[in-house]
């Protein structure tokens, strides 16, 4: 995890020189000289890419609090104690959901795929299965924002809450005093 | 703002434009009333009558006519002290051109604004692999026998007889002529397509001006070089753009136009000297014109498959820039699916400078955290390392190394007393 972070961070510092570069040295094309529009769209890539590069690590970096937090209170451990017990099953999960997430959405492309936008495509009917089992995010107004890399942040975060429930719990979780 | 007001009685919004009609009535209510001073005009769409300002003009010697018989020009551009619904039911006060740069301070695009389609190809039905009537094809962009059009398109609109063809039509440039990105992404959920960088560029580019600068149309002067012919002023030396020390005072509101990136009309406020030197509202009636001409001149016709408005803004005393883009993809069955892009990001320089002096904070840290991690691996072994270090748990299962730090399975040699102060601290600090 620390070596992710700082393999994270050399991209959020060799993007930052850049994007300062080019803000501070903005290059005017052929346009640009004779009609006078600089079109920003390296600044704006740029910007796109380090604020991606920025958010990954400091996410990453973030969630080291559980770590060290567990030093300090070993309780305190629960979730990522319970993630690891339930990562076989997680991951049999996962796939099993997927598949049918996937057998559905494409039902659904087939089916309401020409009258409804939504369902146009494989990739929109995923999409908006997804928004239907996860909650109503508004993933229109998420994707203008950021076209390329919030929707797959957000996927991410999405894809965390799938947690199998329960049984998996009880095996990770510490007894309580109760029942001692 | 551009995606959220309404542009008609329907209450249609931007996300809800789904025909060709549909965008350019969204220009007129929206898109330049929100561009300048986010004010509606007085009269509805008074000043487009076409023909006024001619920045089409055949021969491109035209003058603009502010007093032609029986439509007299019409200031739309007045503050909101007026009457009525939100102040501009008549009455209002022209601003000055310290207001208007009061009111671009705010919101500012005098970056300009691009106009950018790009066009399917005709092609035939056997192309397309489908039947046609009358054996012409528009593909969908990226299907059977698509190409980017690259041939001059526009209607003439006055001269219709004989169907003459438009005297400066719009023209294609390549990106790179352009200085523009070479693909351009669809931020609709339902498309994500890329669309060529290519296609046909026309722009809006309002300035301030210390001089005035006469009312011209044709090609421009480019500062360094030597024209051929008779040419529009280069603005360079006059416009007024964003600076930390006042050098020169803004006395101008002006625009320049070009519909093909090539011919451009440059016309600035000559300011009214009988009303305190106000503004007479003629940039925004050219802008306005403008738009419309592109529509008169059907801009917008079944080859279209994508059309771009982008304005690069700035919010000064905030010192905060974005680009928004807003995007019409067109499908081949006559369909329209508008969606918006923004990048926001600071452009003030000292936080330009912060930026530059907090990553190289982060990064002595990151060097110093790692060479300690470094250390430990020498002192410890690579593969007792890798048995204990994070790297190669999963992220999301971070305590499961806490374990095997403190407790380690495989006994730890004592390191070296050189590293030791090293392996303790990259321990506490390495979480």
């Amino acid at each position: 995890m620390d070596w992710t972070v700082y393999s994270l961070y050399a991209f959020v510092f060799l993007r930052s020189k850049t994007y300062v570069e080019h803000v501070r040295n903005p290059v005017c094309g052929g346009i640009c000289t004779t009609i006078g529009f600089l079109d920003d769209h390296v600044q704006v890539e740029d910007a796109r890419s380090l604020k991606f590069s920025l958010a990954l690590c400091v996410c990453v970096q973030l969630l080291k609090i559980m770590k060290i937090s567990a030093i300090l209170v070993p309780k305190m451990g629960l979730t990522p104690s319970v993630l690891k017990k339930a990562l076989p099953d997680m991951i049999f999960f996962s796939f099993v959901f997927a598949v049918s997430l996937f057998a559905f959405s494409n039902m659904l492309f087939i089916q309401l795929g020409t009258g409804m936008k939504e369902f146009s495509t494989q990739f929109t009917s995923l999409i908006t299965l997804g928004r239907a089992l996860f909650g109503d995010f508004d993933m229109t107004e998420v994707i203008s924002n950021s076209p390329n890399c919030a929707s797959s942040l957000h996927l991410a975060l999405l894809g965390r809450s799938l947690r199998p429930p329960g049984p998996t719990q009880r095996l990770a979780s510490p007894p309580s005093p109760s029942t001692n | 703002m551009n995606s959220a007001n309404v542009f008609d009685g329907d209450l249609n919004k931007f996300f809800t434009i789904r025909r060709p009609a549909d965008i350019w009535q969204w220009g007129n209510a929206v898109l330049w009333p929100g561009l300048l001073g986010n004010l509606g005009p007085e009269n509805s769409q008074q000043q487009d009558e076409g023909g006024r300002f001619q920045s089409w003009q055949p021969d491109m010697a035209g003058t603009t006519n502010l007093t032609r018989p029986g439509s007299p020009f019409y200031n739309n551009d007045l503050l909101p002290d007026g009457e009525g619904y939100l102040g501009t039911g008549g009455g209002g006060t022209p601003p000055t051109v310290a207001e208007v740069v009061d009111r671009m301070n705010q919101f500012d695009w005098t970056d300009g604004l691009r106009i950018l389609q790009v066009r399917a190809a005709p092609t035939s039905a056997e192309s397309c692999g489908s039947a046609t009537i009358g054996g012409k094809c528009y593909p969908e962009m990226g299907r059977d026998g698509y190409n980017d059009d690259t041939a001059p398109f526009g209607f003439n609109w006055t001269h219709k007889e004989g169907n003459a063809p438009l005297s400066y039509p719009f023209l294609w440039h390549s990106a790179v002529e352009m200085g523009s990105a070479p693909f351009i992404s669809s931020s609709a959920p339902s498309s994500h397509r890329e669309f060529s960088g290519d296609g046909y560029a026309s722009f809006v580019i309002p300035f301030f001006s210390d001089e005035y600068l006469p009312d011209q149309r044709g090609k421009p002067c480019v500062s360094g070089r030597t024209a051929s012919g008779p040419c529009v002023r280069d603005f360079t030396p006059h416009r007024i753009m964003r600076a930390k020390a006042l050098t020169r005072v803004p006395r101008y509101f002006c625009v320049r136009l070009s519909w093909d990136a090539e011919h451009v009309h440059q016309l600035c406020d000559p300011n009214d000297p009988n009303n305190n030197n106000r503004t007479t509202g003629i940039v925004r009636g050219a802008t306005v014109e403008f738009w419309n001409d592109m529509r008169r001149a059907q801009y917008v016709d079944p080859a279209t498959r994508m059309l771009e408005v982008r304005v690069p803004l700035a919010s000064n005393p905030a010192g905060v820039r974005s680009t928004a883009r807003l995007m019409f993809e067109f499908t081949s069955t006559g369909g329209v699916l508008p969606s918006y892009d923004t990048m926001t990001r600071v452009a003030k320089d000292s936080s330009l400078d912060d930026l530059e002096f907090l990553v190289l904070i982060g990064l002595a840290f990151c060097i110093y955290f790692g060479a300690m991690e470094i250390f430990e691996i020498i002192s410890i072994g690579i593969s007792r390392y890798a048995a204990a270090a994070p790297l190669l748990q999963a992220p999301s299962t971070p305590s499961i190394t806490l374990p095997l730090l403190q407790r380690p399975a495989l006994p730890m040699p004592e390191a070296p007393p050189r590293y030791r102060l090293f392996t303790a601290t990259s321990r506490i600090c390495g979480t």
